[in-house]
């Protein structure tokens, strides 16, 4: 350590000791020689003792300065910044750890902010997931499963399923993108529907209404697709209002096709006023047949080289899987269809799938919330 | 990783009330923070009565962008000004049809039929 510094130091230190050797080369006698060794041998030592403090506290004491500081900075421990200004090594050395200790510090404040923004994401998910319905009511003639799956920890997509007297309502809704922003834009319909359902228990009333309330309220940047039916267990059909959402597949028992129909509308917050836009339509049921409701997440879901499912594929599948006995069924299969076509790819979208399949007879829904909400993708 | 070029095609008469944006390649969730600062920028400083946007060369638009195309439609109505869409191609015209665009911003296949209504 003292050879490398190449301080002015080293060179007092080798000063030192040529001036030690010289008293040797003078001794005459033999007394002569011992007093005079036995008085170099007390200068000898106390000038060692004098040198020996000298390097101490020029520079073992820094180093055990830096050395203390450092292993608290490996133990996690509170540390200080080194204040040493001289222009030599020690300087630099103080120079690099306080520099590196301060950019640690502000790293750690980074991870700590991430850490805290990364606990409310956790209980701002908790809270979108308890707003998903816990259970769904028994729709008459109706066997229903509905699941999503956000590719956040927060969603965009929601559906909600409530009955009001003889009349049952379900909505599904996509807002733009994914994230908190889409998700604070979800709570807020999610919130309406169930709030203003009891005063327009109507599927283009509620469409319009929400609307009228959420678009001043939200950046013009964002909007949500969404699709409101309406149902009555004393007729044979549907009634739907589109804003702007994705398709409607029909499977069709009877002849076991496939109807896709647009959504029609425009979607929530992106006009004042949507009651000329937005229109009420039926769809006539016969026992069998299934509707088949989606977020783009899974028609845009890719795969390894990067094509689209795409709508084909979606109908393809409702086509295939169809006849199947109940909603469960058929929604195992269209989800592992997709997972067979997207691999390993990562899910860049927040996806929900809603199979309504008409039986024409009481049907007991599934009323586990986790199982109803938690779409797991092998 | 999806680009989009945006060209600000040149006056045929400098009396023209418009300028014609052209779009050529994509807008989607992979660029749309790239292409947000200048587009936005040149709405908030454009002064002519009417923006079209040139989409025969646009080839795809997720839900953001167009949520974004949204947010420039009423930006320029707030100043009193319109915003046209010129020839989408077929992908991106059936996108805007579903969400309801095409409700809010007119679009049409020929120039002549929107300088015909100035």
């Amino acid at each position: 350590m003292f050879v490398f510094t190449r301080s002015k130091t080293f060179y007092k230190f080798l000063s030192f000791q040529v001036l030690l050797s010289i008293p040797f080369l003078y001794v005459a006698t033999i007394d002569e020689f011992f007093i005079s060794n036995t008085l170099l041998l007390v200068l000898y030592l106390v000038l060692n003792l004098l040198l020996s403090l000298y390097l101490y506290f020029q520079y073992v004491s820094k180093l055990d300065v830096v050395i203390d500081q450092v292993a608290n900075v490996i133990a996690g421990k509170a540390f200080v910044p080194i204040n040493y200004k001289s222009p030599n090594e020690f300087g630099l050395l103080a120079y690099f750890f306080n520099d590196v200790t301060s950019n640690l510090k502000k790293i750690s404040s980074v991870i700590k902010e991430e850490e805290r923004m990364s606990e409310e994401l956790s209980v701002a998910a908790s809270i979108q997931r308890s707003v998903l319905p816990k259970s769904i009511p028994n729709i008459p003639n109706f066997d229903v499963v509905c699941k999503t799956r956000p590719s956040e920890e927060i969603g965009g997509d929601s559906f909600a399923v409530r009955e009001l007297n003889d009349d049952y309502f379900l909505y599904i809704g996509d807002v733009t993108g994914h994230g908190a922003p889409a998700g604070l834009i979800m709570m807020m319909v999610n919130t309406l529907f169930d709030v203003l359902l009891a005063d327009f228990p109507d599927c283009k009333d509620i469409a319009v209404n929400i609307n009228h309330i959420l678009k001043p309220r939200v950046n013009a940047t964002m909007f949500m697709t969404t699709l409101f039916f309406q149902y009555n267990s004393n007729n044979k059909y549907i009634e739907y209002t589109g804003c702007g959402h994705e398709h409607i597949i029909i499977y069709r028992a009877d002849e076991a096709v496939v109807e896709v129909i647009p959504a029609g509308g425009i979607a929530l917050a992106m006009a004042d006023d949507i009651s000329s836009i937005v229109e009420k339509k039926k769809i006539q049921l016969s026992k069998g047949d299934m509707i088949c409701l989606y977020s783009d997440g899974i028609t845009e879901a890719m795969n390894e080289n990067g094509e689209l499912f795409g709508l084909d594929q979606l109908s393809d599948l409702v086509k295939k899987f169809g006849h199947l006995e109940s909603s469960m069924e058929v929604f195992s299969s269209i989800s592992n269809g997709l997972s067979k076509f997207t691999n390993k790819t990562v899910q860049i979208d927040d996806m929900t799938l809603i199979i309504l399949k008409y039986n024409d007879s009481l049907v007991e829904n599934l009323k586990d919330s986790q199982f109803l909400t938690e779409w797991n993708v092998k | 990783m999806s680009q989009l070029d945006l060209n600000v095609l040149d006056k045929q008469i400098s009396s023209d009330p418009y300028v014609i944006v052209e779009f050529k390649g994509s807008l989607d969730k992979a660029n749309i923070d790239d292409v947000k600062p200048a587009l936005t920028n040149f709405v908030s400083s454009y002064t002519d009565p009417y923006l079209i946007f040139d989409l025969r060369y646009f080839e795809y638009v997720n839900s953001e962008g167009i949520g974004f195309l949204v947010s420039l439609f009423y930006a320029l109505e707030a100043k009193k000004q319109k915003l046209f869409i010129l020839k989408p191609q077929p992908q991106v015209l059936d996108g805007f049809e579903a969400v309801g665009l095409t409700k809010i911003i007119p679009i049409y296949e020929l120039l002549d039929e929107i300088t015909n209504q100035f």
